[in-house]
């Protein structure tokens, strides 16, 4: 006599995905933002600033370098975590339709790595700012030296 | 912003700060940079001793003396052949002129080259063939000689040989004009000196140049800090550029502040040689502390660059040939085929044109794709040496913009209000990662030395929507790109810059709430003639765009505003 097992589904696909290779999905997926290609890490030794910040304002963009959307915006300045920066800075933001990268978002907190160029910030690398992501880039710059 | 136009018409300098030691500047110049445009090395003529420092590696290729036999003086000559050797003359006049070879006495000058008979030929400039000029300092014989040629100026410098052609230049000390006698139709152009100016004399620069697929001589000619540079088309020798403008300083008040270039030299003591490049010396002043180059005189290259800007025009200014050739990539047509370089910019939605596009095609990436105006561009370098060398090419773009909506209101007024871009102003944005799309080459094309760099810019009209919300109503943008060619040589780098202007504008026809059939194009300029001031706009150039309308015109305070 034969034994039949039934497998929940459950298992039935952990099983499928780790034949397939698949990846269990995150919880919750963070928008790919400015920067994206970059690591937290290199960019962290280059930044002139690393801040917590609110957009309160966004610029439209401006179709030049192929791909390229710029963004001015204006943001918060709510917790510095390497630098010197004021309350309230003008920063410009990049994003790449090849990465697909989006912009952010007015009311919401990001980790802006940036660079000063002239009178503004350039931002070279955008983190949504949680808790986890903060903790992160805290560490990144404890043990990476700050630019000369 | 250098000029353009065919031939060798803008340059751009290179400094080579890290390789050569600032006492070598001190008290003694630059003398030659040699061989083929690869910039290989500087020799010195010093009182006691010679050196050549390559330009390319940290080592002298040739050591610093020892002394040369016979003590070149203050009436020395030094020239350096293709095969190397040091030639040294000295025309002491208390003494018998006496020339040398790598340090060893040869005798009288006489027999340098051995050329001519009688009696105290002297060597002016022996160039990489063995053609030389000469005078004949007889004391009743007092004339000047190219090879068997007599030339009726004091010649100064004599280029290389180019197709068995070889050009002189001198002074002629009774007009007091610069003249270039041309071997192969033995004829004498005349170029004015520059007001006010006397000795040193000018020194030459030859090279050559692709015209309509044949190579042809290109000229450079340096005289008291001013360039000459012939047309290679006509043969004939532009407005002069003084050596200081092509050596920009960076920020003000830093960077480079001063140009020795070669001021030109009888008996060879400062001469340019070969294909192209010119050596000289600036003097930098570091830009802050944490400069790594230190103050000092350092050496500098002049390379030549030619910039030309393909926007679609097919005449003018704007849209003329590149000396007769086009990079292969491109067609002579403005509906190019597309090329590698291209189709890695362009996706499949975007119209595949130089030029302007229909208004709301030319860019496919969000927000952009359907709602702008777009006009696709294509900036060339010619450049040179070419990329055989150790020199690495590279692009910058910045831009700065203004954009206004130009609307109605009920008062039979034009207000006009800025819409809020990120602009660049006053500080230009950077605008390339060159990282992200191969949309720039920076290897020069091996048929005639051309790097290019693609750009799709335009006007995003969504905006310009809630500010211009009547039909009739305008949106208005102006831009200045500035592009930027970088080369670097060791671990240096230096710029030419090239500005592009931009002129956008669009009227709104409906109010259905699609931009592409909403608007319509009225204009789309890209030029580097009449580049626009971004700063502001003024009443003047509102009222030529809503010509022949009278109404009053009022500028809201945001069109003076430096957004970010």
């Amino acid at each position: 006599m034969k034994t039949r097992i039934a497998l929940p589904l459950s298992m039935l696909g952990l099983v499928l995905g780790l034949v397939l290779g698949i990846q269990p999905v995150k919880a919750q997926n963070e928008p790919v933002l400015n920067g994206s290609t970059l690591k937290a890490e290199d960019i962290a030794a280059k930044a002139d600033a690393v801040f917590v910040g609110e957009i309160i304002q966004m610029g439209f963009p401006n179709p030049s370098a192929p791909g390229l959307a710029s963004y001015g915006t204006q943001v918060k300045v709510l917790q510095v975590l390497r630098g010197s920066v004021d309350a309230q800075i003008t920063v410009t933001i990049d994003t790449h339709a090849m990465n697909r990268e989006e912009p952010p978002k007015v009311g919401t907190q990001y980790i802006f790595f940036v660079k000063k160029e002239g009178d503004h910030f350039k931002a070279l690398k955008l983190l949504t700012a949680t808790d986890a992501n903060i903790a992160k880039v805290k560490a990144l710059i404890a043990a990476a030296p700050a630019p000369k | 912003m250098f000029g353009g136009g065919a031939g060798y018409d803008l340059w751009f300098g290179g400094h080579v700060t890290p390789l050569l030691p600032q006492s070598f500047f001190d008290s003694y110049g630059v003398s030659d940079i040699s061989e083929n445009g690869t910039a290989v090395g500087i020799e010195y003529a010093l009182d006691t001793e010679l050196a050549v420092w390559p330009l390319l590696s940290q080592t002298p290729r040739l050591t610093p003396g020892p002394p040369v036999v016979g003590d070149v003086s203050s009436n020395e000559g030094i020239t350096i052949d293709a095969l190397e050797d040091i030639w040294t003359w000295e025309i002491n006049p208390t003494d018998t002129p006496d020339g040398y070879k790598n340090g060893v006495e040869l005798g009288n000058v006489t027999y340098i080259n051995n050329q001519f008979t009688g009696t105290r030929i002297l060597p002016v400039r022996v160039n990489n063939q063995g053609d030389m000029a000469s005078l004949n300092a007889s004391l009743s014989i007092n004339s000047y000689y190219m090879n068997n040629d007599v030339l009726n100026f004091n010649p100064s410098d004599i280029s290389n040989e180019i197709n068995g052609r070889v050009f002189v230049a001198g002074i002629d000390q009774v007009t007091n004009t610069i003249d270039v006698w041309d071997s192969q139709t033995q004829s004498i152009q005349t170029v004015p000196r520059i007001t006010g100016t006397s000795a040193p004399y000018a020194s030459l620069s030859a090279a050559t140049t692709l015209l309509n697929g044949q190579r042809v001589p290109a000229i450079q000619m340096v005289d008291n800090f001013y360039l000459w540079t012939m047309n290679p088309a006509t043969g004939q020798f532009g407005a002069p550029q003084a050596l200081n403008d092509l050596i920009p300083s960076t920020p003000s008040g830093a960077g480079w502040s001063l140009f020795e270039a070669d001021l030109g030299a009888i008996f060879g003591s400062h001469i340019i040689n070969d294909n192209g490049v010119i050596a000289g010396q600036a003097y930098y002043t570091p830009t802050g502390p944490n400069d790594p180059i230190p103050a000092g005189n350092r050496g500098v290259l002049l390379l030549p660059c030619q910039f030309s800007l393909l926007n679609g025009a097919q005449s003018g200014p704007d849209g003329k040939d590149f000396n007769g050739n086009r990079p292969t990539t491109i067609s002579a047509t403005s509906n190019y085929a597309s090329s590698t370089m291209i189709s890695n910019a362009q996706s499949a939605n975007q119209t595949n044109i130089i030029g302007t596009d229909p208004l709301g095609t030319g860019r496919s990436d969000a927000p952009f794709a359907g709602n702008s105006y777009i006009s696709s561009l294509m900036m060339l370098a010619k450049v040179s040496p070419p990329a055989a060398t150790n020199i690495t090419y590279g692009w910058n773009r910045t831009y700065s913009l203004r954009a206004v909506a130009i609307a109605q209101t009920a008062t039979n007024t034009w207000y006009v209000t800025a819409i809020n871009f990120s602009t660049g102003i006053p500080t230009p944005k950077q605008d390339l990662d060159s990282s992200m799309y191969g949309y720039q080459t920076t290897v020069p094309s091996t048929n005639n030395n051309v790097v290019a760099i693609y750009d799709d810019p335009g006007m995003y009209i969504s905006p310009f929507t809630n500010y211009a919300t009547h039909i009739g109503d305008y949106a208005y943008q102006k831009r200045v790109f500035t592009y930027s060619l970088t080369n670097a040589i060791g671990t240096a780098s230096a710029i030419a810059t090239q500005q592009v202007g931009t002129y956008i504008l669009a009227r709104r026809g409906a109010t259905n709430g699609v931009v592409a059939t909403d608007w319509t194009g009225k204009e789309n300029i890209t030029c580097t003639t009449n580049i626009p001031d971004c700063s502001t706009v003024t009443i003047p150039e509102i009222r030529a765009i809503v010509s022949p309308s009278t109404n009053t015109i009022i500028l809201d305070p945001s069109v003076t505003n430096n957004y970010p």
